[in-house]
């Protein structure tokens, strides 16, 4: 009698049954942007920004391939132009995936030593990760670039500027995914590794084994979205001379004297370079959304911009 | 007269550069993104369409390039109006702080003070609409319908019944963004605003020693920590309140 009176708070699914959806509340403002509709609204605002600044169509044929010199459509301008802009390119993702890539073991270290029950591995974490997330990028890539010895062994591989802001870009994710790993692993059930120490695993297979690989599917849609303000944050390299997209385009219009057009450009090659990746991580998390049934263990939200540029 | 005795007041001058560029393009973005994030859900689709696109594009391009972009267009920009240097007087906007006067106003008409706050609104603007936009949905319908039917205009009850209540859920993330945003106004030095980090690069330069980086970072951390940690209180306090209501 009172099982049927009161609602079970998470019911059972029925196998074989369509589940319906899980509707958020109700609220006042419901309805999603259709990816159509943001898509529209772009195109609106590439149109808007050329006219309101007054941009001379002209000075965007460098970009087809027209020769301003003699109006006459060249292929060879055509693909040197975009040769030289697509190294730029190559060198902002190598940059920016290096950086992450390197700093995911300093990151799994540092969450896992701001959540240490030991105050000598849980107060140098937390000073690393409060201090390199409240610092500016530019001043630690100024400060490494001054600081570098002149010649490290490293720096003959690749050029000095690319090493100094690879590195500090390092060293700035790894606190910020040291936080985003550590919110992953918050998130996780406590029964997890309840379960792995009960069935006899060690502090560290039970990290490798059970939480690490669990955590880091949770929050790849997370890791996803710093990867795009790495990708945003190498364009600081221009201002020590790293010769990276930015560096590329201001090249550009200093010889072709078009510096609206030309940044232009080049903002709406970041443009589309973040927005697939943003639209990668939003697609992981609806496929989640949508696979998980009940009680889904559910990703942390992603964290709000703490990032440089 | 040695160098050595200027520092001091060159930091003081870099840092409160740092403070109004932070003060002014905080309070900027927050008004722009407020009335961008309340067009994103307006019922008028076109104006939803132009804020999304607005807060898509600005959210994914880096801040520098719209700092470059604002630098060289603004001439440009007011150019075309017929406007030129010799309009405005930019002396009445020049600030006398405890005896350091700050020129950065009087530099000339487009002065690369206010291509700053303007690229540094255009770059956080949209993170505040989205802000915005999360706070005003996760609003219950009924509040909207109740105040439309009291007979409130939709940007009444926008403005009197829901962007109150959604201040509230805003303050934690807002804050974690203006600690982001006094950290980004370092990029200001690439356009030489001269602010802290472009004081320390020169000084750098005259006495070829890094520690004035470090004492930068210090400044920084002044005020971008205590900013994280009242974040973290002013949290604490909102969602307790929440539970005794």
């Amino acid at each position: 009698m009172t099982e049927a009176l009161t609602p079970a708070v998470h019911p059972e699914p029925i196998p074989g049954a369509a589940q319906p959806a899980r509707r958020p509340p109700p609220s006042a403002f419901g309805k999603q942007v259709q990816w159509w509709q943001s898509l529209l609204g772009i195109v609106v605002i590439l149109v808007l920004i050329p006219f309101i600044f007054g941009m001379d169509p002209a000075k965007f044929r460098i970009f087809v391939g027209i020769d301003p010199a003699d109006s006459v459509f060249k292929p060879d301008i055509l693909t040197s132009i975009w040769y030289f802009i697509f190294l730029g390119i190559a060198t902002t993702v190598l940059s920016a995936a290096v950086a992450i890539l390197l700093s995911l073991p300093l990151a799994i270290g540092l969450a896992l030593g701001r959540l240490s029950p030991y105050g000598w591995v849980r107060w140098p974490s937390i000073l690393y990760i409060e201090v390199f997330r409240a610092l500016p990028v530019l001043l630690l890539i100024f400060f490494i670039f001054y600081e570098m010895p002149a010649n490290l062994p490293l720096v003959t591989l690749v050029t000095r500027e690319f090493f100094t802001v690879t590195l500090a870009l390092l060293i700035y994710t790894a606190a910020l995914n040291a936080e985003i790993l550590r919110a992953g692993i918050v998130a996780l059930d406590k029964g997890q590794t309840e379960a792995a120490r009960a069935l006899g695993l060690s502090y560290w297979q039970t990290m490798r084994a059970i939480i690490l690989p669990q955590t880091f599917r949770n929050v790849l849609p997370t890791l996803i979205a710093q990867f795009t303000t790495l990708l945003k944050d190498t364009s600081l390299g221009s201002l020590i001379g790293m010769v990276e997209l930015l560096q590329r385009g201001r090249i550009v219009f200093q010889g072709y004297k078009n510096p609206l057009e030309t940044l232009f450009v080049i903002a709406v090659i970041y443009f589309i370079l973040n927005f697939i990746l943003e639209r990668i991580s939003i697609a992981i998390q609806e496929r989640r959304r949508r696979h998980a049934r009940v009680a889904a263990p559910v990703a942390p939200a992603a964290p709000l911009p703490e990032h440089a540029a | 007269m040695d160098f050595r005795d200027q520092i001091p007041n060159l930091l003081y001058q870099g840092l409160i550069l740092t403070l109004w560029l932070s003060i002014l393009s905080a309070v900027l973005s927050l008004i722009v993104g407020t009335i961008v994030g309340v067009m994103r859900v307006s019922p008028f689709i076109p104006l939803a369409t132009v804020a999304q696109g607005f807060v898509e594009f600005f959210r994914n391009i880096p801040l520098l390039i719209t700092i470059f972009f604002v630098f060289n267009g603004l001439p440009i920009f007011f150019n075309r109006f017929g406007i030129t240097q010799a309009r405005i007087n930019w002396e009445l906007f020049s600030l006398d702080l405890g005896g350091y006067k700050l020129q950065f106003l009087n530099l000339d008409l487009f002065s690369f003070f206010w291509a700053g706050v303007i690229a540094l609104v255009a770059y956080h603007s949209p993170y505040v609409a989205e802000v915005v936009r999360a706070a005003l949905q996760a609003i219950s319908k009924g509040q909207m319908e109740a105040s439309r039917s009291l007979g409130f205009s939709w940007l009444g009850s926008m403005r009197h019944v829901l962007l109150p209540q959604a201040f509230r859920t805003m303050v934690p993330p807002l804050g974690s963004l203006f600690s982001a945003l006094i950290r980004n106004t370092s990029l200001c030095s690439a356009i030489a605003v001269p602010e802290l980090i472009y004081q320390a690069d020169f000084i750098e330069g005259r006495t070829a020693s890094p520690t004035i980086f470090i004492v930068a970072g210090a400044l920084y951390l002044i005020f971008t920590i205590p900013l994280g940690l009242g974040i973290n209180l002013l949290e604490r306090r909102l969602s307790l309140a929440r539970i005794r209501r």
